[in-house]
């Protein structure tokens, strides 16, 4: 069960896993001299302000996936980054610690992944564009067709995967890839409808909002650093503000996301620090609560079909866009160099989605002891003062620095932050300033 | 809803023209990848001026045999012109060649067709210089 010449491949989804796997598979079937057809289902109009235009996602494109997407010859194009950011902000409620980029350079992004939000469309032409939008392109120049409609049905017809779609005949297929995004819920049903076992990933909701604040605003307000806060909310895992141009955007992780959390947020004076001054909290900003992988998927492949992306395999709570970029090259490689039946695909595309999902248990991990530092205000104060101490030596050893910077970043994975995290010496200043806090704590 | 003209960030470093990115002879921990404008490369040779080897353009990666060879920088690079590069770091470039060796095929692609660029430049050099009687040192 191989990809040979003239064979057919069907990506439904054209978001980043989906344009990313059709770039890859053409990219390398073209090293190995194979006429690959590859059609690209997506009907979402990328160039609609709002969620509709939206895959609904924080924007952010981490360090490590900027770098090496650089390295594949995929340059972001100027009207794509929205910005840049060099930094990390820190907020509790005692202080704040800035954490510098390593090298001090803008290797960070934040974009849009539709037209931007809504309300934007007021200005002719937008001055930006879609990072799922230019990812599309690509795949097109490539060669994939993009088919801008919805599929309806998936069947197999005498062993190949089948598919339908309103007012055009069924087509036959090669290989099916599904690289639907967590909130397609009738696209996800449809695979697990198929015969192959398939269950969409267990999920948790976020919320994110596109906030006006002018561009004069978030460079006086943010700079260009992404603000984290470390605030004792029940529910409230993680909470970060983000510089986007004229917007800022804000995103929130926890196990229960409502209205009274959120206004409770705001609320807060560690938030408050970072918006304008007189600023309102809009009654209804751009905002949605998308589903963010939190578990695994079951039976993710079988013969002649298989999943990428968030509908698979993503990383716990960051770097959504690097995790779909790892595993689509990965099924591409798959696909063309070994096969695609399941057995191939368990050989050879399982194992690292195998280590992404290990390495997601260990985050569930640290996310447990990061709860500890939001609930225990000592606690804070020590990992504070930590910060300050490797701050002061300048250009010294910064193991906490580091470690937070790569769990901000998303850059490494869970296993290296808490190989960084573990150091004998790092954890000895840990326990001492801790030691010293609870002392005056009590 | 009223928008501010675009103060956007750039990713990379911008480097102004005549800059040097980096010295024959250092210590390399990164390569670059050329995100805007011309880069080029050099050879500094004692009591000569500089010898340029070539001149690379965007999306081009740089800096490279240095970190597969763990050897100090070969040639000099400097900024023809105003010009943004996206540094990679050592550590990362390895550990990710190591994971996903297409990655380095990449890398090849790019060293082979500078090597074709190179050595043809050395067969026109060659064809540039008068013709030497068998024997006779050039």
């Amino acid at each position: 069960m191989r990809l040979v010449n003239g064979s057919t491949v069907a990506i439904v989804g054209g978001g980043p896993a989906g344009s990313m796997m059709a770039i890859f598979l053409l990219d390398l079937a073209q090293k190995l001299r194979i006429d690959l057809s590859v059609d690209l289902y997506e009907p979402k109009n990328f160039s609609a302000t709002g969620p509709s235009g939206c895959n609904l996602c924080g924007g952010v494109l981490s360090e490590s996936l900027v770098q090496l997407l650089a390295t594949e010859g995929i340059v972001l194009p100027a009207s794509v980054v929205i910005d840049t950011i060099n930094a990390y902000v820190l907020h509790t409620d005692e202080e704040s610690a800035r954490i510098e980029a390593p090298r001090r350079e803008m290797r960070i992004a934040t974009l849009f992944r539709g037209a931007g939000p809504r309300g934007a469309e007021h200005q002719h032409p937008l001055p930006w564009s879609s990072f799922d939008q230019f990812l599309l392109e690509l795949a097109i120049q490539k060669g994939a067709r993009h088919i801008p409609q919805a599929v309806t049905g998936l069947n197999r017809e005498g062993g190949l995967p089948t598919l339908f779609c309103h007012d055009s005949p069924p087509r036959r297929y090669e290989l099916l890839v599904g690289a639907v995004g967590l909130n397609q819920s009738r696209s996800l049903q449809l695979f697990e409808d198929l015969d192959f076992g398939y269950r969409r990933p267990g999920t948790a909701r976020a919320y994110v909002a596109e906030l006006y604040y002018g561009a004069d605003s978030v460079r006086q307000r943010l700079g260009q650093a992404m603000h984290v806060f470390l605030l004792d909310i029940p529910h409230l895992k993680f909470a970060a503000i983000t510089p986007k141009g004229d917007y800022a955007t804000l995103v929130l992780l926890g196990d229960h996301i409502d209205h009274l959390l959120v206004e409770r947020f705001f609320q807060s004076p560690e938030v408050q620090s970072c918006l304008p001054e007189g600023w309102e909290i809009p009654v209804q900003p751009c905002h949605c609560q998308p589903h963010i992988h939190i578990g695994a998927a079951h039976h993710p492949f079988g013969d002649r079909v298989v999943m990428v992306g968030d509908a698979c395999v993503s990383r716990l709570y960051k770097d959504g866009i690097g995790a779909a970029y790892h595993m689509a090259k990965r099924c591409a490689l798959t696909a063309l160099a070994h096969g695609i039946s399941r057995q191939n695909f368990q050989a050879h595309y399982w194992p690292p989605c195998r280590v992404m999902l290990w390495d997601n248990r260990l985050g569930h991990l640290l996310f447990a002891v990061d709860r500890l530092f939001h609930s225990l205000p000592w606690l804070r104060r020590a990992l504070m003062e930590v910060l300050d101490r490797e701050r002061s030596l300048n250009g010294g050893p910064s193991p906490l620095s580091s470690a937070l910077w790569n769990t901000f970043t998303g850059s490494a994975s869970y296993g290296q932050i808490a190989r960084e995290m573990l150091q004998p010496t790092l954890l000895w200043q840990l326990v001492r300033s801790a030691g010293r806090a609870l002392r005056a704590h009590l | 809803m009223l928008f501010h003209t675009r103060n956007k960030g750039e990713l990379g470093s911008l480097y102004q023209a005549g800059e040097i990115i980096f010295r024959q002879g250092d210590v390399a921990d990164c390569c670059y990848v050329i995100l805007q404008g011309r880069v080029e490369l050099s050879a500094e040779e004692p009591d000569t001026c500089w010898l340029s080897m070539e001149i690379l353009e965007k999306e081009e990666v740089f800096g490279t045999t240095s970190l597969f060879g763990n050897t100090p920088r070969l040639l000099t690079a400097r900024a023809l012109e105003e010009t943004r590069l996206l540094t990679i770091d050592q550590n990362g470039f390895l550990r990710w060649v190591e994971e996903d060796p297409s990655l380095a095929l990449r890398i090849l692609l790019s060293m082979a067709r500078r090597s074709k660029r190179l050595i043809q430049k050395i067969i026109q050099l060659q064809k540039s210089q008068p013709e030497s009687m068998p024997g006779e040192s050039a």
